[in-house]
């Protein structure tokens, strides 16, 4: 055996360590910063799912997720780039592509939540029974302003309804009073939050009268998603697939919510059954068994002629500029 | 030191019947737990959640006393060199005062969008908040210089340098004081403004949250601690004040009936 040298020894070892900085380590993963639209509630859970279960990790992704302060400022910080990624109602994505800021919707989860609630023992079952009752709602919710599609679609006659226009978050206090009969809301958010105050319910859907509208999905900054199609397409699908299983198992969903926010232990039961109400959503007419996350011209195009009509929406965007399904297609 | 127990008695007996009115008012109306949790609720939420809640009000006591701060380091600034030159007064001071008809709340969103949910951010909504106060009091106060004492200076030969420190800005300081315990209150306001629009954490962040889950006790806690954390900073200037200008009218008539 030769017997190697102490000099070799040490220049064979100079000679590795002067390659380490060109030894690159696995790919390093991307960090996307992930904005949710409002404060916690239920339907986010499987978000925090896939985040517990290393799923984002997996796939090579660094993932924070943060709270957002309404759809509107979400748009506006995911248009910045401050966030890349955010969980944005589609309506204020059309808003902001009107204004020209750079988003893209790339994953469609939450659709046709909107509905009516009224009280079990004084129900509203249709929109023509709103005829002579006390409606409330904030001014600038989206859902308020689409109250009027539903009733032009049923022809009920808008100045036979009294509206009450308390500020946001008042809203809940004033049904829950008897001050107001009906209340136009998310299906996914406030049936929980009014039941675990002991109401008892009953609510229909916008889209059981024929006003369909997406809500909520998955939407990128436009510039960012161009130099980082891998990464997106991965979070995209990681994201959905975390439905899917949060839909087997909605108990481990919440779990695994308040394991990263212990403070919304107090909320379990509410974002429980938010969750629950979540999954009906999750798919519209045009795209029922069709790829999960898969948004269909049909809806867009509804979806923006109800703002043009009654959002106030200046001008039609042209649809392709508003989302794509690059990133599902396999 | 027997008169100033006395003297705290008052303010206690006001408290004690508050709350039983408060008490009163919920047992007596049947008001439900969403609109006007009983105190003895918001007491045991504070206990519960005592060192969540903690941690989320240094924040914003941090945010409160940097916006505060802030305001001292432009405002008095500001204010001297507004004194100093009527033109720049003349073309400065309607901005200003029309800058505070404006109504932060609706700035704020912007500025988030703009600069970030970041800290600096958070400190800047506080400060406009918060400085316009003690802005108009140092101005105020630098003006209120009676004639005499300025013919004193002259006549001891004092520049100009001298006369601000010596004659104009210790007679100012009663002013700028009580500008500060203003401003110190509407810093306060301030911080929750700024972590409304744009904050994970924080006593503001923590209304949003009690609103969005309807939790009351949770939005009457933090409250109560919004309050106690106001009127703590105020007696802190107030105490400060007295350190400093403690041969003034409103401190040595304070000392006499105490």
């Amino acid at each position: 055996m030769t017997k190697i040298s102490r000099r070799t020894a040490v220049l064979g070892a100079g000679a590795v360590a002067l390659t380490a900085p060109f030894v690159r380590p696995a790919k390093a993963a991307t960090p996307i910063s992930f904005r949710l639209d409002w404060s916690i509630y239920g339907s986010h859970a499987p978000f925090f799912l896939a985040l517990q279960e290393k799923m984002y990790e997996k796939a090579g992704l660094d993932v924070s997720i943060g709270e957002g302060q309404g759809s509107a400022t979400v748009a506006k910080i995911v248009g910045q780039g401050n966030d890349p990624i955010g969980f944005v109602d589609f309506t204020s994505t059309i808003r902001a592509v009107e204004q020209g800021i750079p988003l893209i919707a790339v994953g469609r989860v939450i659709s046709n939540v909107m509905c009516v609630i009224s009280r079990a023992d004084a129900p509203v079952r249709t929109p023509k029974d709103l005829e002579g009752k006390v409606v409330a709602y904030a001014p600038s919710e989206s859902t308020g302003q689409m109250l009027a599609a539903l009733l032009q679609q049923s022809n009920v006659d808008g100045s036979k309804i009294n509206v009450l226009n308390p500020a946001t978050g008042a809203k809940n206090a004033v049904f829950l009073q008897g001050r107001a009969d009906a209340i136009p809301a998310n299906v996914n958010v406030q049936v929980a939050q009014l039941e675990e105050q002991g109401a008892k319910l009953n609510y229909f859907l916008f889209s059981d009268f024929g006003v369909e509208m997406m809500n909520n999905g998955i939407v990128a900054n436009a510039n960012w998603l161009a130099r980082n199609k891998e990464a997106a397409r991965a979070f995209v699908r990681v994201s959905l697939e975390a439905f899917g299983a949060a839909r087997k198992d909605p108990d481990k969903a919440i779990d695994l919510l308040l394991k990263q926010l212990p403070q919304q232990a107090r909320y379990k039961s509410v974002l429980r059954r938010q969750l629950e109400l979540t999954f009906p959503s999750l798919e519209t007419r045009a795209t029922k068994a069709k790829q999960p996350g898969i948004m269909a011209e049909a809806d867009w195009r509804e979806t923006q002629n109800l703002l043009l009509k009654y959002g106030g929406l200046a001008r039609a965007v042209e649809l392709d500029k508003l989302y794509t399904n690059q990133l599902l297609e396999a | 030191m027997l008169n100033r127990v006395i003297s705290a008695v008052y303010p206690l007996a006001t408290f004690v019947t508050l709350i039983a009115i408060w008490y009163g008012a919920v047992k007596i109306f049947h008001v439900p737990s969403y609109l006007l949790p009983l105190p003895g609720d918001v007491v045991q939420r504070i206990r519960e959640d005592f060192w969540f809640l903690l941690s989320n009000s240094w924040v914003t006591t941090y945010i409160t006393l940097g916006g505060f701060l802030l305001s001292i380091a432009v405002g008095v600034p500001l204010a001297i060199l507004l004194v100093a030159s009527r033109t720049l007064e003349r073309a400065v001071m309607p901005w200003l005062i029309l800058s505070q008809t404006f109504p932060k709340v609706a700035l704020a969103p912007l500025i988030v969008v703009w600069f970030g949910l970041g800290l600096g951010p958070k400190l800047v909504i506080a400060f406009l908040v918060a400085f316009f106060p003690i802005l108009v009091s140092t101005v105020v106060g630098l003006r209120s210089i009676e004639r005499e004492m300025l013919e004193l200076a002259s006549s001891t030969r004092a520049s100009t340098l001298q006369t601000f420190f010596h004659f104009r800005l210790p007679t100012a300081l009663p002013n700028i004081f009580a500008g500060m315990k203003v401003s110190v209150a509407f810093s306060v306001v301030g911080a929750v403004i700024a972590e409304w629009v744009g904050a994970t954490e924080g006593l503001g962040y923590l209304l949003l949250q009690a609103n969005a889950n309807l939790d009351t006790s949770l939005l009457f806690a933090v409250l109560v601690i919004l309050l106690i954390i106001g009127v703590l900073l105020y007696y802190a200037v107030e105490f400060l004040e007295r350190l400093v200008i403690p041969w003034h009218n409103t401190i040595r008539l304070q000392n006499m009936t105490a």
